[in-house]
């Protein structure tokens, strides 16, 4: 799986709910832990990330 | 020369106290095997990751005084003796940490294997990095700063606490200029030790380390920036702290003092260049009590000094692990009367010890059981403790509901000393210690 690919699936995950990164994580049990990081920093530069008052990850609105 | 990281690997293997982890290791399970683990690790295989990761070498006061070569009971005495001899850093040709060199776009943080800590952390930390930022006349500071991963190039850095390098990069944000500063990881324990040592202004940390190693300690200059790095560190980030202020998400992450610390807006780091050696180890520092315990020699050379300036002729002095070793302090005594108050006096003057505990010479302050007895049996809490009101206080003590401070307003707190020493009035007779017969003069390894 490509990080883009990885990313595309972490923001749908993060658009059904907020999550911290641990429980996004333990959603991506089959993936190898390099391609999370991979992933994570391709999300993070499509600056849509944001978080709740409890500090977890969720999708900012347009 | 002083010894490094690897040699502390080393030494620690030849004595039997490093665990050696030959199979595969996922990334998501080094937090766990370092927690679980009964010494330090090394983990020789990370999957996906050409480097090797060790953990879990400060995670307890004996672990920390092995990682340093000392005696367990001299981390506070050695500590202070150490940093009065500084030793100025050497500034040296070329370092191991250099074989690698990645710029540009090759910069790429993902090789590291940076694991995630915590369960509510904001992402995964470089937990054990020794920032070194220049000063003024090109003094060198140095700190220990958390770094959560962001992207390939970037990770957030918690700068908003005060200190030296929070000052160092306001004066740049003000100029709209970054603050190029190196990240060293892999370091020799003293190192990093001295890094966590809040200096007083115009010592450098590294001069407190070179004291400890009782040699200087080497330096490269970076390869993209003016600021030197740890020559013979594992790992090295060389960047910036763009001036973009306190603006980026940063946090939550589980602290020094085992709760999590908030979401925060902070700064970020942009990663310029990685250099490394060839087969380095990734070290991580585990929360909470491996980053509690590198404070722990100086807050007990704090503690040693201040009853010392008091004129009281201590025996021992020790932090509390469950105080994150630095809000609880046991000190023994060779009491005069009055002795055992102002040695509580004196200990609690100290900023952040907020309770103190004082006992005669023959409690042994590391057995817990012998603390107890001299608790119960020495003391009546109406003539023995002290409480003081209304003394300085730090927001991550939530008994202090620093969420109930207006902006800007500085947390207080009550302190409590507590004498444990033999009341004056009462013979030392009645504290006289039951003693077994014949324990001197029968083996049991005679009748097995």
């Amino acid at each position: 799986m490509t990080a883009a690919v990885l990313a595309d699936r972490m923001a749908a995950l993060l658009g059904e709910r907020p999550r911290t990164f641990y429980e996004l994580l333990r959603e991506l049990d089959d993936v190898e832990y390099r391609t999370i990081l991979q992933a994570w920093g391709a999300l993070r530069e499509r600056r849509a990330l944001g978080r709740d008052a409890h500090g977890r990850y969720l999708i900012r609105a347009k | 020369m002083r010894p490094s990281f690897r040699d502390v690997l080393t030494r620690l293997d030849r004595d039997g106290a490093l665990l050696r982890l030959a199979k595969d290791v996922d990334a998501r399970h080094l937090s766990a095997l370092v927690v679980k683990a009964d010494r330090p690790v090394l983990f020789e295989r990370v999957r996906g990751f050409d480097m090797k990761v060790a953990g879990g070498f400060f995670w307890n006061r004996k672990r920390l005084a092995a990682a340093l070569g000392w005696t367990e009971s001299e981390l506070g005495t050695r500590f202070a003796a150490g940093a009065r001899a500084m030793v100025e850093p050497q500034l040296v040709e070329r370092g191991p940490v250099q074989e690698v060199v990645k710029t540009g776009r090759d910069v790429d943080l993902t090789e590291l294997p940076i694991p995630l800590l915590a369960e509510k952390d904001g992402g995964p930390y470089i937990s054990a990095g020794v920032v070194i930022a220049l000063g003024a006349e090109r003094s060198l500071n140095a700190g220990v700063y958390r770094l959560m991963y962001r992207s390939r190039d970037e990770t957030g850095i918690d700068l908003v606490t005060v200190s030296d390098l929070r000052r160092l990069y306001e004066a740049r944000l003000a100029r709209n200029e970054p603050l190029p500063i190196s990240v060293s990881v892999g370091v020799h324990p003293i190192e990093i030790l001295s890094a966590a040592f809040k200096a007083p202004p115009g010592v450098s940390e590294m001069a407190i380390a070179g004291g400890l190693h009782g040699a200087p300690v080497p330096l490269v200059r970076c390869t993209t920036i003016d600021v030197p790095a740890i020559a013979d560190a594992e790992i090295v980030l060389e960047g910036e702290l763009l001036p973009i202020g306190w603006t980026e998400d940063e946090g939550p992450f589980g602290e020094f003092a085992g709760m999590y610390g908030d979401l925060k807006a902070n700064p970020v780091f942009k990663v310029k260049a990685i250099t490394h050696r060839h087969d380095a180890v990734f070290q991580l520092l585990q929360m909470p009590w491996e980053n509690a315990w590198l404070g722990a020699a100086a807050t007990e050379a704090q503690v040693w000094n201040a009853l010392r300036t008091a004129g009281v002729d201590v025996v021992n002095v020790a932090v509390t692990e469950g105080s994150a070793c630095r809000w609880s302090v046991i000190a023994s005594i060779r009491k005069r009367a009055g002795g055992g108050k102002n040695a509580l006096l004196a200990i609690l003057a100290l900023p952040d010890t907020k309770h103190a505990l004082v006992v005669d010479e023959d409690v042994d302050i590391h057995d817990p059981t012998q603390v107890e007895w001299a608790k119960t049996f020495r003391v009546q809490a109406d003539k023995d403790v002290i409480i003081i009101e209304g003394a300085q206080a730090k927001h991550v003590d939530p008994s202090v509901r620093p969420w109930e401070l207006a902006k800007g307003q500085l947390p207080m707190t009550a302190k409590m000393g507590i004498d444990a020493t033999i009341p004056e009035g009462i013979a030392p007779m009645y504290y006289e210690r039951i003693r077994h017969v014949w324990v001197d003069d029968v083996k049991l390894e005679d009748y097995q």
